[in-house]
């Protein structure tokens, strides 16, 4: 599936979202924003669900990656309950449809949360390959990182298969942030230019709010720090076949890890 | 050009209060310059629009007025110029001004206490009358001095945002606001009297705080009272009831 419009989705899904005016943003590079994205019922079950993984599966959280302030859990380790919505099929389509890009049904996210006073990352862009085991997704399927394939680097399990895929659209959705207010922290900075020293745009992590964009090589964002508070997120990714970025953005764009 | 029939606004301070309530309750009503600094409306403009996500490639109707946003310091060199060079380009003409952008910088120990009133009496005056000023000037003399009939017949206007502060002493430290206020009420009377040459009118709205006092619909009211109207040379105050 890939850029036709999704007016098809089922009821149980269209009913979910709060209202169908999305921003869509030229600058400081093309994204979409929304406030309100979620029926307030709904949000609520969300957040509810994300504070019950928080405190019962505290250790489940491990280091994003070296030298980062986020602390995750992958979304395929949370399939039993409301957050299974963003490893869904009709999630999946919908954000590939608003951002208009061919992608594979290969989706990998985690939650993401920041202690208080994390420090800021750096401006970088997501356009970042990944490795999923086994052959490309169906129609209607979606295929999540497992064990028997490293997503970062494609180490595999013997007598298992592995497609390489870049990154090609990225999404942030704000949750279990109650009370956040400007001077709280915690925004993500959305750059016009990797050397601009600050961010020309800071997006606030604002409950049940969400920011999505396609990786290019000019998608240059990072989580700002300095939050008050806790900072939590849902971060996810859907992908492009490796032809496609390569065609697209020309092989040596492609950021490896 | 102008959108159909819709009358072309010059709006200053878009992005304040008033300014966003201004293009949020009219963007489909008017085509709006709309001139702001930090802050933007929250409408649709060339740099933002809505989408439908179930519905990504439709139109959606809000988007077909999007404010076309100006970001100026309108103080600083040939800003003014530059505003009006791009709202001609845009739409061709202006029907009406609303200067509503101000500097509102408070000296609670009074003008003696140090060199703050001091300090800030220029940059002050600058946006909160000398702005107006070359606004009302520019556009008058690009087009509106010789479009009698047009200026007649499209019922072309300035509405000057004031204060009940130019006409009364508040405490507060509101002495160089309110000067500037006061100035701006002269200024609008002034305008009115040399304007009426060619048909164009100026009047002001003088609310009273907003929203603590009056609700930011009531002077939003008070200048689309003033635009479908006859009057010229009034300082209209915008009280509670």
């Amino acid at each position: 599936m890939s850029g036709e419009t999704v007016s098809q989705a089922p009821a149980w899904f269209t009913e979910l979202f709060a209202h169908r005016r999305w921003i869509r943003r030229s600058g400081p590079f093309p994204h979409v924003y929304v406030r309100d994205v979620f029926v307030e019922d709904f949000y609520q079950r969300l957040a509810d669900e994300y504070q019950r993984v928080l405190g019962a599966r505290a250790s489940a959280f491990s280091r994003v990656a070296d030298n980062y302030s986020a602390d995750g859990i992958p979304l395929a380790d949370l399939r039993n309950g409301p957050l299974a919505l963003f490893t869904s099929r009709e999630w999946h389509d919908l954000i590939a449809s608003v951002a208009g890009v061919e992608v594979t049904g290969d989706v990998e996210g985690s939650i993401h949360h920041h202690r208080p006073d994390s420090p800021a990352g750096w401006p970088h862009n997501d356009l970042n390959p990944a490795w999923f085991a086994g052959p490309a997704p169906g129609p209607g399927e979606v295929r999540l990182p497992d064990p028997s394939v490293d997503t970062k680097t494609g180490a595999k399990s013997d007598g298992v298969t592995a497609r390489e895929t870049v990154r090609a659209v990225a999404v942030l959705f704000y949750l279990g942030n109650p009370g956040w207010q400007p001077g709280d922290g915690g925004e993500t900075g959305l750059y016009a230019n990797i050397a601009d020293p600050a961010p020309t745009l800071a997006v606030p992590p604002l409950d049940n709010s969400m920011v999505l964009f396609e990786c290019t090589p000019r998608s240059w964002h990072t989580y700002l720090g300095y939050n008050r508070a806790p900072r939590s997120s849902i971060v996810m990714w859907l992908h492009r076949s490796k032809d496609d970025a390569v065609q697209r953005w020309g092989g040596d764009r492609i950021v490896q890890w | 050009m102008s959108s159909g029939n819709r009358r072309v606004c010059l709006l200053t301070g878009a992005g304040g209060l008033l300014g966003d309530a201004f293009c949020r309750a009219l963007y489909t009503a008017y085509d709006i310059v709309a001139v702001c600094g930090t802050r933007i409306p929250a409408t649709p403009s060339q740099h933002e629009w809505f989408v439908d996500p179930f519905d990504p490639q439709g139109t959606v109707p809000e988007n077909d007025s999007r404010v076309f946003l100006i970001r100026s310091d309108l103080t600083a060199p040939g800003e003014v110029d530059r505003v009006i060079d791009l709202a001609l380009a845009k739409f061709g003409g202006v029907d009406l001004l609303v200067n509503n952008a101000a500097s509102l910088r408070l000296h609670p120990q009074g003008i003696v206490d140090g060199d703050s009133a001091i300090d800030d009496f220029e940059p002050q005056f600058a946006l909160n009358v000398g702005v107006p000023l070359r606004l009302s000037a520019r556009l008058a003399q690009r087009g509106w001095m010789h479009d009698i009939d047009g200026n007649r017949a499209r019922n072309r206007n300035i509405v000057n945002v004031s204060s009940l502060s130019g006409s009364n002493v508040y405490p507060g430290g509101q002495a160089v606001y309110a000067a500037s206020k006061a100035a701006l009420n002269h200024l609008t009377r002034h305008l009115a009297a040399e304007f009426a040459e060619f048909g164009v009118r100026a009047n002001a709205v003088a609310p009273d705080s907003f929203p603590a006092r009056v609700p930011t619909e009531k002077v939003l009211q008070a200048i689309l009272e003033l635009d479908t109207g006859a009057m010229t040379g009034g300082v209209y105050s915008v009280v509670a009831n």
